[in-house]
């Protein structure tokens, strides 16, 4: 019986937007701030708020915070 | 108007044009003013950036090492009116701060959709079929028949329509958390009989009439109190215990902004950012709450820490700290003795690299003007990187 379950986007107060970066984001990002992949942020792929993204090991989510300081910051995390 | 704040995004933090847009309406400046403003707002606003090699880590911890001297150390104040009491103070930053799996006081802020959210009662009919009820809530009274030897439960009827709970399901729940036993429904209540007959049938009876007394018949698991609290022009239900997976679960619940304070619970339910702003959350809940001043910055950086791996990981030798490469800085942090003799054991090597442990060997270590190296490397990497750089910009 245990059918699996499509994931829905959690809609959620907490939960900021989240996107999958395509390659040429991936690459700019990396030169810009002159780093490695696995130098970013993690996330993990079980993690239930990507779940509806069907990621793969080694993407990386564009992450569309908003906070006191800024209304709008951008930080990315490296799915692991 | 727009255009002229265009330029300046990126320049400036989006905040503080927001701010600038609003009081320039207020004050009716002319452009070349609001122009003339910008440009200073830049000037300040990258004076007042840190600077490359500043120890960002340790002003954070000092930041809340010093309002922490100032906190409440272990009262318990009570949220409300009625029973649910919340840890306050050092004791929560400490759970926060160390990510504990088990808090003292879980807690959940519930918010209902519009339609229910508005009447008292409403609210407290969705309240009490939230609550974990027992049999022994909803029961008047508990009799042991002796001739018959089977146990004879009355139930209050007015308990069981305020939580809707049919006889069949509550039938149903005592069957499953209970082995062994026939249940048959009366007018009044139940009737409760062991299927089998031991020497000590008195004493077993006896021990089944406290054991479900204590058995969960209806409700969500782990709340066990509720609370409707007005907040502005809605109601809320305040909760002692912990289920976020199963309220949001509720027809009748907001599930976009019902929250717990249990961080590991919010990082299962909703993922590693939710956690993090949660963090946030309790974090500055707790400064506020004591009437202490410390700058969002130093919480961001703090939550960003802890959630940085993934997983929420606390200020704790088996969480961050623990995450160091060297050797010399994991042991001056907690338990020196076991870190020492697990290195030397397995042969680890430590760089140096990084602040306590060149402190340690008297050394300047790598902050401020110590961080930068008299002679930049200019490897072949490096060319090569400044050779893809110009390419992009010529395609530009």
């Amino acid at each position: 019986m245990a059918e699996k379950v499509k994931p829905t986007t959690i809609n959620h107060a907490l939960v900021p937007k989240q996107v999958v970066c395509d390659k040429e984001e991936v690459s700019r990002l990396l030169s810009k701030y002159n780093i490695r992949k696995d130098q970013l942020p993690k996330v993990s792929i079980k993690d239930p708020s990507i779940q509806v993204l069907e990621l793969e090991p080694g993407d990386i989510i564009k992450i569309s915070r908003s906070s006191q300081t800024e209304p709008s910051s951008l930080f990315y995390r490296v799915v692991v | 108007m727009e255009e002229l704040y265009k330029e300046y995004v990126g320049k400036l933090p989006g905040k503080i044009l927001n701010d600038m847009e609003k009081e320039a309406k207020a004050r009716n400046l002319k452009p070349a003013q609001i122009e003339k403003v910008l440009e200073y707002l830049i000037e300040q606003y990258n004076q007042a950036k840190i600077d490359p090699g500043e120890a960002i880590g340790i002003i954070t911890a000092e930041s809340f090492g010093e309002p922490g001297t100032q906190m409440t150390l272990n009262v318990f104040h009570f949220a409300g009116v009625a029973e649910v009491s919340v840890t306050q103070g050092l004791p929560r930053l400490i759970e926060i701060l160390d990510a504990r799996k088990t808090i003292k006081t879980p807690s959940m802020e519930i918010c209902l959709k519009k339609e229910f959210a508005k009447e008292a009662n409403d609210v407290k009919k969705v309240a009490a079929q939230i609550k974990e009820t027992l049999l022994k809530e909803v029961s008047e009274e508990f009799n042991i028949n002796l001739t018959k030897m089977q146990l004879e439960v009355k139930l209050n009827k007015a308990r069981i329509k305020e939580i809707k709970a049919k006889p069949e399901d509550i039938i149903e729940n005592l069957e499953n958390a209970i082995k062994k036993i026939s249940i048959k429904k009366t007018d009044e209540g139940f009737i409760i009989k062991p299927e089998e007959s031991s020497d000590h049938e008195l004493m077993e009876l006896y021990k089944l009439k406290e054991k479900l007394k204590e058995t969960y018949i209806k409700g969500i698991k782990g709340i066990t109190h509720v609370l409707p609290v007005k907040r502005g022009s809605e109601f809320i239900i305040i909760t002692a215990g912990t289920n976020l997976a199963d309220v949001l679960k509720v027809p009748e619940v907001d599930s976009s902004r019902t929250s717990t304070n249990d961080l590991h619970e919010t990082a299962k339910v909703l993922g590693i950012e939710a956690a993090r702003q949660t963090i946030i959350n309790e974090a500055g809940k707790v400064i506020e709450d004591q009437g202490l001043d410390v700058d969002i910055r130093h919480i961001l950086c703090i939550a960003d820490t802890m959630c940085r791996s993934g997983i929420i990981k606390g200020i704790t030798r088996s969480g961050i700290t623990g995450e160091k490469k060297s050797v010399l800085a994991k042991a001056s942090f907690e338990t020196p003795l076991p870190h020492l003799v697990n290195a030397s054991l397995l042969g680890e090597n430590d760089e140096l690299n990084s602040v306590i442990e060149n402190v340690m060997l008297n050394q300047p270590v790598p902050l401020g003007t110590g961080l930068p190296d008299l002679v930049a490397k200019m490897g072949p990497k490096s060319i090569k990187k400044k050779q893809i750089e110009k390419e992009e910009e010529d395609k530009k």
